[in-house]
């Protein structure tokens, strides 16, 4: 599947998109990156360019909603448009082609660009038995150490490839890691959610074939732009938390005015992502505007950080149960102490024997 | 119980963060860069902190010139040239409605109001093709 | 595990436990020590109700004392109101015991709160500097005072941070907020803090003691 050869120019002609909406898509990318907007030329520059990198997505443990995510099957958009344009050259759930020639395709793929292609990889890697995830015979652990090796970039989309995802939650019965712990000499960008939005994925991916960079991250390798800002603190929700308006439940009067969703468990305050701002579905809606709070996944370890519906503020395992055991072998073993005490107290107010028979004497 | 106004509540707090002054400077050299030199400059207004209260005194400001021009490219747009001409507002949104981007142009004519070359010779193909069934058509009557 | 999940999840649990555990074994026994015979007849019948009324009185400095420890007082009184409002009664901290007891109840405004624990933050600070500065106090005291001020200053200080979104990331503060009552649960029972419990048994003794002897404290 080499599509290097068809230029973007008469892809978006056939389907019926024009230049002009392809430029104003260059201008809001830049806007979306933070960047000048006379840029926005360089960028649609750049994805024009015969010559740009090919990208090949490995999929592992996932469950392909990254892709839908960013190819939105029964929608189209023009950021699918521009992720094709830029020479997929192997995507299992796209693809025309199908096994061995598949893979061959892609191992030729890799031949031609050696050092020079983005490696996209969506799910979360087993290092338990290989059987638990194989493709065309080869672990996924192979697959991505072949892969990676003459990569120039590896984007990680998704929660699952970036910290391990749903896989990893306890007990992580396939032994999956993220893929930052399998490579660790090449420069990767986390691009986590679950699934991430479609707009930050393609940015990503423009921001490198127009510079040959990616974006500057921060600590967790998520870049910076979009994961900068936690949702608390753009949720339009937000006057209701200042104001102490909460919803108790999902369907009560504060839940239909809209409130705070706090209560219920929202990990808004500490989980950084762009949601709040660009929304989903071309910004139809997010999930607090929905009436649900925010579940926290674009964090490592959101399955596990206790339930979705327990607030911020309470203990995830202290619970009544644990305390009145703690409790009563307190008490046990303050009447031990205490009855151990009275009989040495006893012992020593017991009146001495020696001074017994002094008396007499 | 009816939803609070929020936009209501948020205007009446909001106080201007000072840059409008700022950007309208910026207008001004770009504008006499312009006519000066021919230089065109954009300005984009998501890069800079401002309420949207301040926004609106900003393109109050600059008032409304003989252009308005509304465009259907993945979603509305529109190019406003303000009461300056050669400083024009130009918005995005996408097919959804959602703002994606706003702009002051300073410059003849915005990049989106121009017809591109891509455009233009897949349009003259797409005529060619067109006129043959017309041709068509006439002898059929 | 990140830190949040760590202070909110295993340290607050394991935390709680040592908490009840130490204060409940302290309690036990020494309700079931053996106390002093008493050797002498009742000058006052009732010696009870002089126990009781020592135990209100002491609430209050006595009158010839007042003008020296007024200032002791009325800031040790000051900050431990503002210690029980913020800890019961905001709203969050409410949502906290009802996830441990099942139940809620009414919560103070969020701008009370924030200025009475910002007033009680400043309060103990000023002792802490009092205790280390005034000659006499800093002869009398022992690490368990320096500790138990500053164990107990932390969750405010922490708490007043996290909900002002000032300092580290909020995760971050959050969790110290976690980590700082953590520490102070497991300080508690082993502590001059222990005298939530002991200054009111305490107090009705020496009431009893006193009123037998024909004194009224």
């Amino acid at each position: 599947m080499i599509r290097r050869q068809q230029p973007l120019s008469e892809r978006l002609e056939a389907r019926g998109i024009s230049r002009r909406s392809f430029l104003k898509f260059c201008t809001t990318t830049a806007s979306l990156l933070a960047l000048s907007p006379a840029l926005a030329p360089r960028i649609a520059e750049a994805l024009e360019s015969p010559r740009r990198p090919s990208v090949i997505w490995l999929s592992f443990q996932e469950c392909t909603g990254c892709s839908e995510s960013i190819l939105r099957a029964g929608a189209p958009s023009i950021e699918s448009l521009i992720f094709e344009a830029i020479s997929l050259d192997y995507h299992e759930t796209l693809q025309a082609a199908a096994g061995h020639q598949a893979e061959a395709a892609r191992e030729q793929a890799m031949a031609e660009n050696a050092g020079g292609y983005i490696l996209v990889v969506d799910g979360s890697v087993p290092l338990g038995n290989a059987g638990f995830s194989t493709v065309a015979g080869q672990s996924n652990l192979d697959t991505l150490k072949a892969a990676a090796a003459g990569a120039a970039a590896i984007i990680c989309m998704g929660t699952c490839s970036a910290f391990g995802g749903i896989p990893y939650a306890n007990p992580n019965p396939t032994g999956a890691v993220p893929v930052s712990e399998i490579i660790t000499d090449k420069p990767i960008v986390n691009v986590p959610g679950c699934p991430p939005i479609p707009a930050v994925m393609t940015s990503v991916i423009a921001h490198y074939i127009t510079f040959g960079t990616l974006p500057e991250l921060d600590h967790l390798g998520r870049p910076k732009v979009f994961y900068g800002q936690n949702i608390h603190d753009r949720c339009y929700r937000r006057p209701f938390y200042e104001r102490g308006q909460f919803a108790e439940t999902f369907d009560d009067e504060g839940a239909k005015a809209g409130w705070c969703l706090y209560k219920l468990g929202c990990k808004g305050p500490t989980t950084y992502n762009a949601c709040a701002v660009l929304k989903w579905n071309d910004g139809t809606s997010f999930p607090i505007e929905a009436g649900h709070g925010c579940l926290g996944c674009s964090e490592p370890n959101f399955w596990d950080g206790g339930s979705f519906y327990k607030p911020l503020s309470q203990g995830t395992e202290i619970g009544g149960k644990t305390l009145i055991a703690a409790g009563v072998a307190g008490i046990a073993g303050g009447v031990a102490a205490g009855v151990a005490n009275r009989a040495k107290q006893k012992t020593l107010r017991a009146p001495k024997p020696e001074a017994k028979k002094e008396d007499k004497a | 119980m009816s939803r609070p106004d929020l936009n209501a509540v948020l205007r009446q707090r909001a106080r201007g963060t000072g840059n409008m002054v700022l950007v309208l400077h910026e207008v001004a050299h770009a504008l006499e860069a312009l006519a000066a030199r021919g230089e065109a400059r954009v300005i984009d207004l998501s890069s800079l902190p401002m309420t949207a209260p301040e926004l609106d005194r900003l393109t109050d400001w600059l008032g409304r010139g003989e252009v308005i021009a509304q465009i259907e490219a993945e979603g509305r747009s529109e190019a406003m040239e303000t009461a300056y001409p050669g400083v024009w507002l130009v918005t995005h949104r996408d097919r959804d409605d959602m703002l994606r981007g706003r702009y002051i142009e300073i410059t003849p004519l915005p990049e989106i109001l121009r017809s591109q070359p891509a455009d233009i010779a897949a349009a003259g193909r797409r005529m060619a093709r067109a006129l043959t069934h017309f041709s068509d058509l006439e002898e059929a009557s | 595990m990140s830190l949040l999940d760590f202070a909110r999840g295993p340290a607050l649990e394991w935390a709680a436990v040592v908490f009840m555990v130490g204060m409940l074994w302290r309690i036990g026994g020494l309700t079931l020590m053996l106390r002093n015979k008493v050797l002498s007849k009742d000058r006052t019948p009732e010696p009870w109700k002089g126990g009781l009324r020592t135990m209100f009185t002491r609430f209050s400095p006595a009158p010839v004392f007042r003008r020296k420890v007024a200032f002791q007082y009325i800031a040790g009184w000051v900050w431990h109101l503002g210690f029980v409002l913020v800890v019961f009664f905001f709203q969050l901290h409410i949502q906290f015991f009802k996830g441990i007891v099942g139940f809620g109840w009414p919560a103070l405004p969020n701008g009370m709160i924030v200025a009475m624990g910002a007033v009680s933050l400043a309060v103990l600070i000023t002792l802490l500097i009092r205790r280390m500065l005034n000659p006499v106090l800093r002869m009398i005291s022992s690490f368990d005072d320096y500790a138990s001020t500053v164990i107990t200053a932390l969750p405010f200080a922490t708490g007043l941070m996290a909900f002002a979104h000032i300092g580290l990331a909020y995760e971050t503060m959050l969790a110290l907020h976690f980590l700082s009552v953590a520490l102070l649960l497991v300080w508690f029972p082993f502590s001059k803090l222990f005298h939530v419990f002991t200054v009111l048994p305490s107090r009705y003794a020496l009431g009893v003691k006193f009123w037998r002897k024909g004194v009224k404290v």
